[in-house]
């Protein structure tokens, strides 16, 4: 089996351009987190022509809902959602150079069309895989919308998180792809 | 006569083992599907599974974030002498596993609108996840056996109960709920699958024999029609994670109730994830 690809976030268009559906990555550095409530209230902001509390340039945003944490644990089970909820919001958080997006599920063609444009990968984490996830995440701390619990944005730094390249900037789509070829087989 | 604090004790533990743990069919489904499987990223994916569910099982931590809401099946011997309150006793234990494991957070807070609507936010408490109705059905002599099943969200978005015309034919209802199973999977996201499907007389019945399948069915163990509607499934190539490969399902658990002079079935086809049916089972008595 070929090795995984290493990246580290801020991503830029160089590193986005280096992959390809199908590729297996593992990530470092810092990600972010967020689901539809979170993506509601960021789309917002930019609508209204306001701040987003993190700067967005070059980023992956991880669509996950954690269990709460054990005492001494960084997080709790931390494993991605379905990310079509996400779809009415990605392209503009994209437009404002959002690099990378991990969920899991089908992407709509609007967020397809959109990481072909601005040069964005989306990468789905083993649905589930709740608990290897978790134990990747080294740090967590919430930075927006206390209020929203689970679903609140927060900051994660991560150490070789796992994930595989669905959507790449040349149009690609593993879950397309992926079952075809192996239809073929 | 069973004491209270017996029975909430082991639905407590119940519930944490079957929102923590692998069951030894399902480790065994795991290991053969990868030694089976020829995609690589399918391999690779099933292995992360299997990482996941080891971890998750030696430090009892969720298997994932979606912790599922919990349902109780009860097999009740005739000779079964029980406190009055067995079933809040069953709740209160719901409630500490709830809390211990801990469950994911979404229960939703409000009146019935603002329930539907979401408007009022969620409860922070883990235990506010109130049980499911629970399902009796008669038991052994003086047992009293209780299985906690956790059922995650991906599945239930995916599920579907109707009625199927028979034509006579098991392979005419099997195929629907094939039909049903195969266009789900691949947007479940989270496969391989394990369908429960339950044929009965009215709705209600259909669901309670699709998750009393869930509650008897082993991966270890599977008849010819759940054989068959497996490799129906996998003939799509849907994969685990969706990605491709030879792994969509890897069971099938089906039950079949009574049923009645009618040209239809009502069948329920839930296509279970990669980690259902969690589940776990104790024998009091
Ligand atoms: S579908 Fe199953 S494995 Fe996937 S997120 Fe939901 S409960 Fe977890």
């Amino acid at each position: 089996m070929s090795e995984p690809i290493r990246i580290k976030t801020p991503l830029s268009n160089g590193d986005v351009e280096g992959l390809k559906a199908g590729d297996r990555v593992l990530i470092s550095g810092v990600i972010y987190t967020g689901r539809d409530a979170a993506h509601n209230r960021l789309v917002d902001l930019i609508d209204r022509g306001e701040e987003l509390p993190f700067d967005i340039r070059g980023q992956i945003i991880y669509y996950v809902g954690p269990t709460p944490a054990r005492p001494g644990k960084s997080i709790g089970s931390a494993g991605p959602t379905t990310s079509y909820r996400m779809d009415p919001f990605a392209p503009k958080l994209l437009e404002r150079g959002l690099k990378g997006m991990i969920g899991k599920g089908m992407r709509s063609q609007e967020v397809i069309d959109a990481m072909t444009r601005f040069k964005a990968v989306y990468m789905a984490a083993v649905g589930g895989a709740a608990a290897l996830i978790a134990r990747r995440i080294k740090k967590s701390e919430i930075i927006a919308y206390e209020d929203l619990g689970p679903e609140a944005i927060r900051r994660l730094e991560v150490e070789e998180f796992p994930a595989i390249v669905v959507n790449d900037i040349w149009g690609n789509d593993l879950y397309v792809e992926g079952v075809k070829k192996y239809e073929r087989l | 006569m069973l004491c209270r604090k017996e029975i909430e004790d082991a639905v407590e533990t119940c519930l944490v083992k079957a929102g923590t743990t692998f069951r030894p069919d399902q480790l065994r489904a795991y290991r053969n599907a990868i030694s089976a499987e020829k995609n690589e990223n399918a391999k690779w994916v099933l292995e992360r599974i299997l990482e996941n569910a080891k971890l998750a099982g030696k430090n009892t931590s969720p298997l994932c974030d979606d912790t599922g809401i919990p349902h109780v099946f009860i097999n009740m011997g005739s000779s079964l002498s029980l406190p009055h309150d067995w079933l809040s006793a069953i709740n209160d234990g719901i409630i500490r596993g709830l809390r211990i494991m801990p469950g994911r957070p979404m229960a939703v807070r409000g009146n019935p609108i603002e329930r539907v609507e979401q408007s009022r936010g969620l409860y922070a408490d883990p235990g506010k996840l109130s049980l499911a109705p629970v399902i009796v059905k008669p038991g052994k002599g003086g047992k009293l056996k209780i299985t906690v099943l956790l059922l995650g969200g991906g599945p239930e978005i995916r599920a579907k109960t109707y009625r199927v015309f028979h034509q006579r034919s098991i392979d005419v209802v099997l195929g629907e709920a094939v039909r049903w199973a195969s266009s789900e999977a691949k947007n479940l996201g989270c496969t391989p699958c394990v369908p429960a499907i339950g044929i009965g007389r009215t709705h209600v019945e259909a669901s309670a024999l699709m998750l009393e399948a869930m509650k008897e069915g082993s991966l270890s163990r599977q008849n010819r029609w759940e054989k068959k509607v497996t490799e129906l499934i996998n003939a799509t190539k849907v994969g685990p994670l969706g990605l491709g490969g030879d792994t969509t399902a890897l069971g099938t658990f089906m039950k079949i109730g009574p049923l009645r002079a009618s040209g239809i079935r009502v069948v329920s086809m839930r296509p279970g994830c990669c980690f259902e049916p969690r589940k776990a089972a104790v024998v009091l008595g």
